[in-house]
């Protein structure tokens, strides 16, 4: 089954079944693979310098609820509501003025690649974040799933355990919002 | 006003601008550590069964590792990948650090013990290469999980570690050469011919980065002995045929 494949070429859905079945080594690869967007979801999200810590917590969760995953949308979706969660557990351990700031990346984040206009590039996108970050929060988190995360409409759905629908009009809302706000500067 | 599918491709360029540092080479070992020990008492059992039963599909998944990286050449540098043989992880690194002349094993410090004498203090069978004889020193780690033996001294010492246990591991090594899959004793094995780093790792899934060093070539296998699981490495200066040989001869 596995023979001449590399392990990058297995599916989620055959990993989670082994990781299942008691192979440790097959979760490690899960954790391999989906852990450097469950970590930028964490930052996304505000969890700031505990992102590892968020991103540790919410694998060792999932490897309790393993036996509960069901493959139908994904093991990446599954995870990164488990993520949701865990950050918002952070938020209200730190109070209310913590989770006011969520979904708050500092501008230094941000990075381009091309010198000749970096500065209006930057700048650009530091306006249109604040936008984003000025959005009521179920507007903000769907933005922040399908864009910046660069999940599918039915990923984000799954993510943040919304019906499709749901998604579709508040993605349409926040955009409405978005291309006014930002055609206005 | 900003047509929809521009703003849509600004906002992906936004996301993708965002950086993020890389997770924890390690997170994938410190989950593991963890789930192993919040696991409950009475699965421990069911667990141990379990870990007997998927040896085959272990191997598999080693052998599907060891196929990918061979067709690869060099290493692939962004996919952090890595093969287990028992209570050893071989992580996959793209260049050497510097520095990469081996440093000798460290001989059992303090008083040399019999081998009678560590074995009591290891709840896992200790075997004895025949081909190497009465060990010239034997040393047990501080937290008994590991016994260290060696022959010989310089340039031909030949160090072999052994530690029980198949569930968390023990030593961690950054290798960048060719790994060789081999066999001994029927059994899957590896064999890293060139000098590398290793780190001890403990029981809680820590890395112990200030007792690491450079590792010369070194043989990795696994023997059942009665009701255990051990795992062996040998390391010293000498050619995989050599190696396979001691190995072979533990008894």
């Amino acid at each position: 089954m596995l023979s001449n494949e590399a392990i990058s070429e297995v599916s989620d859905a055959d990993l989670v079944a082994k990781a299942v079945a008691g192979d440790a080594s097959a979760f490690a690869h899960l954790v391999h693979r989906h852990a450097p967007i469950a970590k930028r979801m964490a930052r996304l999200w505000g969890a700031g310098a505990d992102a590892d810590d968020v991103v540790q917590d919410a694998f060792v969760k999932a490897h309790a609820a393993l036996a509960r995953f069901r493959s139908t949308g994904g093991f990446r979706p599954w995870l990164l509501s488990i993520v949701h969660n865990e950050t918002r557990n952070l938020h209200r351990g730190r109070g209310r003025r913590a989770a006011r700031e969520s979904l708050a990346p500092l501008p230094d984040d941000l990075t381009t690649s091309d010198p000749e206009e970096e500065a209006i590039i930057v700048d650009r996108r530091r306006r249109l974040l604040a936008t984003i970050r000025e959005l009521p929060v179920e507007l903000r988190e769907v933005v922040a799933c399908r864009y910046l995360l660069e999940l599918t409409e039915a990923e984000t759905a799954l993510t943040l355990k919304l019906p499709a629908g749901t998604v579709k009009s508040r993605l349409h809302r926040a955009l409405s919002t978005l291309r006014t706000e930002v055609s206005d500067d | 006003m900003i047509e929809l599918g521009d703003l849509e491709e600004e906002l992906r360029a936004l996301g993708r601008s965002i950086t993020v540092d890389p997770p924890a080479d390690d997170l994938a070992q410190r989950v593991l550590a963890r789930v192993l020990a919040e696991r409950p008492g009475p699965f421990t059992r069911a667990w141990r069964w379990l870990v007997r039963s998927r040896r085959r599909l272990v191997a598999m998944i080693i052998a599907a590792l060891i196929i990918g990286l061979g067709l690869t050449p060099p290493v692939r540098a962004t996919v952090l990948e890595w093969l287990r043989i028992g209570g050893v992880v071989i992580k996959t690194a793209p260049t050497p650090a510097t520095g990469t002349s081996p440093n000798p094993p460290p001989t059992a410090s303090g008083r040399s013990i019999t081998v009678a004498e560590a074995q009591r203090l290891v709840d896992f069978p200790l075997g004895l290469p025949e081909e190497l004889g009465t060990p010239a020193r034997v040393g047990v780690s501080d937290d008994r999980r590991v016994v260290s033996m060696d022959w010989g001294s310089g340039a031909t010492q030949i160090h072999l570690d052994q530690f029980g246990g198949q569930l968390s591991w023990v030593f961690i090594k950054q290798y960048w050469g060719d790994v060789t899959p081999t066999m001994v004793g029927g059994r899957d094995a590896v064999w890293l011919a060139k000098s590398h780093p290793i780190v001890y790792v403990d029981r809680r899934g820590d890395e112990h980065t200030e007792q690491a060093r450079i590792s010369g070539p070194s043989l990795v296998w696994q023997r059942t002995a009665g009701q255990s699981e051990v795992t062996l490495r040998l390391e010293g200066n000498v050619s995989l045929a050599r190696a396979l040989t001691i190995a072979e001869s533990v008894r």
